[in-house]
């Protein structure tokens, strides 16, 4: 009798297990070998089937540090067809574009931005300047420092424009992600002009004024200065520099109306670090910021 | 019938090996305490991002998982192992075979778990979530686990006590499902799967951490000490045994569930989802069984600190079990993932159904291993009230936290990203303060105990036939 329910009893626990297996197998293991996720291949901005391609060694090595560090804790990398998710980050992501990823760095936590399609969004130099000091690219961040990925100035102070081997390699990698779809950023046949409505600006108070300050020095001061000198503390890493508003000359185009710049604002200033404001600034912040970008001018 | 009853345990009090069950509660003591510490200080760096200064190896990350690690494998699964030494052979009725083996055990997760550690900070994680640990960690931490395993395994077959008790069932599967899953999870998936597919069983990884590893030896401990200690017998022994089995069946399937609306096929998200909501009847079987058991005892509650912790466990229990569902639906996703309520329910899981009782049983255990009084019941209800306080802090601001973020980010339009994270800010320097109360409930605990050892008044004959009135 006793042994008759000692294996009976076995035979149960067996089940048990069996059944992490059986789940396995079939949610698990049947998808990963038929499902063909891990073909290097996704549809590109246009629609068209392209290939994938694997990562370089230096990419490899970004990783391997994008591992080391964590910084999958506290960013995402995969964007959901669903909430704000496609505005704020673009294309939705698909299973062709982790094909060489081993491991996977999807994340669970966004406490800071999802980074499935940072590729392009930002040059090298405002990466550096992040990297190194993200509060004084964007005020009230609570990404860590990570001045070991540069050289030392003479004072002790990470350099932005020396990060080291390990740093560029990183870098590389955060600039590849989600640009397997093409440079969906800047469709071909539009112009990288943008914004087809042509706002007229209101005229300028005092009010504007103040809170303009308060919108430049949260967002734009990390580069362009408190002064607005074009002096902030991350201008060093980018080129071209930072505008140096005291001058009170500007480039898109030269004597730049009010509504030119807030067309700069909008869609941001292509091969350079000026970021795009207007998923970030509302129109009437983004006037507000002019009125005070203004006021620099000796 | 399967009633475990105080009069037919105590009289087999020596089969335990009572040093071992110490050493290794020791060292779990350890890591709940360091484990915390690195919690705390992850905490205040959401606040202070330049807090530590520029170290690599207290960069948030780092500390982050080691966190982690920290409080699941450093302060839990150890004391699993230790409450594994004590239950199988009182369930058994015999000695663990090999007794060598289970000092070979201890020892050696003591160091590999401190070198999985330090090697986090060191900056060698893996990337798995839940499974940071390198793989030179995971070898040695595999042959562990399938260690003592096996060794649970014939022990059972050598048994004196005919009958299964359901805390054995529990015990025997979650060593075989964690050792597999471990084995799966840190040394096959990483390296053979790629990209999405590496992020399903991930995903299967992590839900079986919690839910085949975590939640199986909780409950052993809970079925085990909750008939001991209000000396009632379990109330549904097939209600226990229906709970086993919606275990095995459906917590594999739910993976998935962390990685909604990823590029994983979707029919696999959906059968984690139906499964996720299966899931509320293994967790109620439990619940039923407990109040059943509680039957004519409830007055314990005022008196007796492991019955205060394993009822404040069974609360939070039933607050996971409605919370963990309705999240896995893909409306309150949109919202909730990837934001802070997740962080919440993980705590209040781990933190509030497990620890706590684990703390009941340690409570209970603690004077028969030491043969002392537990040294003072003034510093068992700082530990209570401490850990009930500060954890209620920290479970509403995360739980607050995580729907103003995950609502002004997929609700609204126009707002920039770090406005949320300003947003959220004072939630976080709360959530700091209710960290640190617990951390000070769990610093009650571990000197409490380690007094009850040194100086507790010593167990008496008193004490034996009428222990009700003498541990409060
Ligand atoms: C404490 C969590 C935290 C960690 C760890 C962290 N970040 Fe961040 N990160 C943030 C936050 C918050 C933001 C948004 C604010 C900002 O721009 O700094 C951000 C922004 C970014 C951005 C800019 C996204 C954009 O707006 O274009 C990049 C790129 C980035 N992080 C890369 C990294 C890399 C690479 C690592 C690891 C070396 C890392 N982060 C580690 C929190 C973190
Ligand atoms: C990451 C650094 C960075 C930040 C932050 C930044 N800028 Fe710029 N900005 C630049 C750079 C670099 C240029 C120069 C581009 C060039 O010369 O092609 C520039 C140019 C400009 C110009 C000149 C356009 C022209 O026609 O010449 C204006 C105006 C301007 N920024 C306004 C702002 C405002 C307002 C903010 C805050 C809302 C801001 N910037 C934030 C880097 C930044
Ligand atoms: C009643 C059954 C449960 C259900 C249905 C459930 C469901 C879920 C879901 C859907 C998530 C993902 C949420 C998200 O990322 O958006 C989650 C996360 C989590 N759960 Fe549960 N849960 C249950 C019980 C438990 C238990 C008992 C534990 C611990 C022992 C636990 C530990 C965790 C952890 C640690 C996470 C966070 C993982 C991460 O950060 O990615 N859960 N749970």
């Amino acid at each position: 009798m006793s042994n008759v329910t000692t294996s009976f009893k076995g035979a149960m626990l067996g089940a048990g297990v069996g059944l992490y297996f059986f789940a396995f197998f079939v949610g698990y293991a049947y998808p990963a070998f038929f499902s063909k996720h891990d073909v290097p291949k996704v549809k590109d901005y246009k629609g068209n089937i392209v290939a994938v391609r694997g990562y370089t060694e230096q990419e490899k090595l970004g990783k391997a540090i994008y591992i080391r560090e964590n910084c999958w804790i506290c960013h995402s990398q995969f964007v959901r067809p669903i909430g704000g998710d496609e505005k704020r980050y673009g294309p939705v992501s698909q299973a062709g574009e982790y094909a060489y990823d081993f491991p996977h760095t999807f994340g669970t936590r966004r406490i800071g931005p999802d980074l499935a399609r940072e590729g392009g969004k930002r040059t090298d130099g405002w990466q550096y300047g992040h990297l190194a000091n993200p509060q004084a690219m964007t005020q009230g961040s609570i990404m860590p420092k990570f001045v070991w990925y540069f050289e030392k100035k003479e004072d002790g102070e990470a350099d932005i424009t020396r990060p080291t081997e390990e740093g560029k390699a990183l870098i590389s990698y955060i600039q590849r992600l989600g640009t397997s779809i093409g440079d969906w950023r800047n469709p071909e046949g539009e112009k990288a002009a943008g914004s087809t409505v042509a706002a007229s600006a209101p005229t300028f108070t005092p009010q504007m004024v103040k809170e303009g300050k308060v919108v430049f020095e949260g967002n734009c001061a990390g580069c362009h200065g408190l002064a607005g000198n074009g002096q902030g503390p991350a201008a060093a890493a980018l080129n071209p520099k930072p505008r140096n508003f005291t001058e009170g000359k500007f480039k898109y185009p030269v004597n730049a109306k009010d509504s030119d710049l807030f067309k700069t604002l909008e869609i941001g200033v292509k091969g350079s670090a000026m970021p795009a404001w207007k998923d970030s600034l509302s129109e009437a912040q983004r006037w507000a910021v002019i009125s005070y970008v203004r006021t620099f001018k000796k | 019938m399967a009633v475990v009853s105080e009069k037919a345990i105590s009289q087999k009090e020596e089969v335990v090996d009572k040093k071992l069950v110490r050493m290794s509660l020791y060292y779990a003591f350890v890591w709940l305490l360091v484990g915390m510490l690195g919690g705390v200080l992850t905490s205040i760096k959401f606040n202070y991002p330049d807090f530590l200064g520029y170290i690599p190896w207290l960069a948030f990350g780092r500390l982050r998982v080691f966190h982690l690690n920290g409080v699941a494998f450093g302060w839990f699964t150890t004391a699993a192992f230790g409450m594994a030494y004590y239950m199988v052979p009182k369930l058994t009725g015999i000695k663990m075979v090999w007794p060598k083996v289970s000092y070979v055990v201890v020892y050696s997760w003591a160091v590999v778990s401190t070198i999985g550690q330090i090697s986090l900070l060191a900056g060698y994680s893996q990337g798995v979530e839940v499974g940071e640990w390198p793989v030179w960690v995971d070898v040695p931490v595999s042959m562990i686990f399938a260690l003592i395993t096996t060794q649970i395994f014939f022990t059972i077959a050598n048994r004196k006590e005919k009958h299964i008790y359901v805390s054995l069932w529990y015990l025997t599967a979650g060593f075989t499902w964690s050792t597999i899953n471990y084995v799966l999870g840190n040394l096959i998936n990483p390296y053979f799967f790629a990209g999405v597919d590496n992020a399903a069983i991930q995903g299967f990884y992590l839900h079986s951490v919690v839910g085949l590893w975590i939640t199986p030896m909780g409950t052993a401990m809970l079925y085990y000490f909750m008939p001991v200690i209000t000396k009632n017998p379990v109330y549904s022994h097939k209600l226990s045994m229906i709970g086993f089995w919606g275990l095995a069946l459906f917590y594999p399937f739910t993976g998935a569930h962390h990685y909604l609306f990823s590029p994983i096929d979707t029919w696999v998200q959906t059968i984690a989802i139906m499964s996720s909501m299966m899931l509320i009847m293994p967790v109620w079987s439990v619940i039923t069984n407990q109040v059943g058991t509680m039957k004519g005892k409830w007055h314990m509650l005022s008196s007796h600190i492991e019955v205060k912790f394993m009822v404040l466990g069974a609360v939070f229990y039933v607050i996971t079990c409605f919370q963990g569902p309705t999240q896995a639906l893909r409306s309150m996703q949109q919202i909730i993932h990837f934001t802070d309520w997740v962080v919440g329910h993980a705590h209040l899981a781990i933190y509030g159904v497990f620890t706590m009782w684990t703390w009941a049983g340690i409570y209970y255990i603690w004077p028969k291993l030491t043969g002392r009084q537990i040294y003072s019941q003034k510093l068992s209800g700082w530990h209570f009230w401490l850990s009930l306080v500060g954890f209620a802090i920290m479970a509403l601001t995360l739980w607050g936290a995580g729907l103003v973020q995950g609502g002004m980010l997929n609700l609204e339009s126009n707002v920039a990203f770090i406005d949320t994270v300003k947003a959220i800010s004072p939630f976080w320097a709360v959530r700091t303060v209710g960290g640190t109360l617990m951390m000070l409930g769990a610093a009650c605990f571990v000197y409490n105990m380690y007094m009850t050892a040194k100086v507790g008044r010593l167990v008496d004959e008193d004490f034996v036939s009428n222990r009700q009135e003498v541990l409060v």
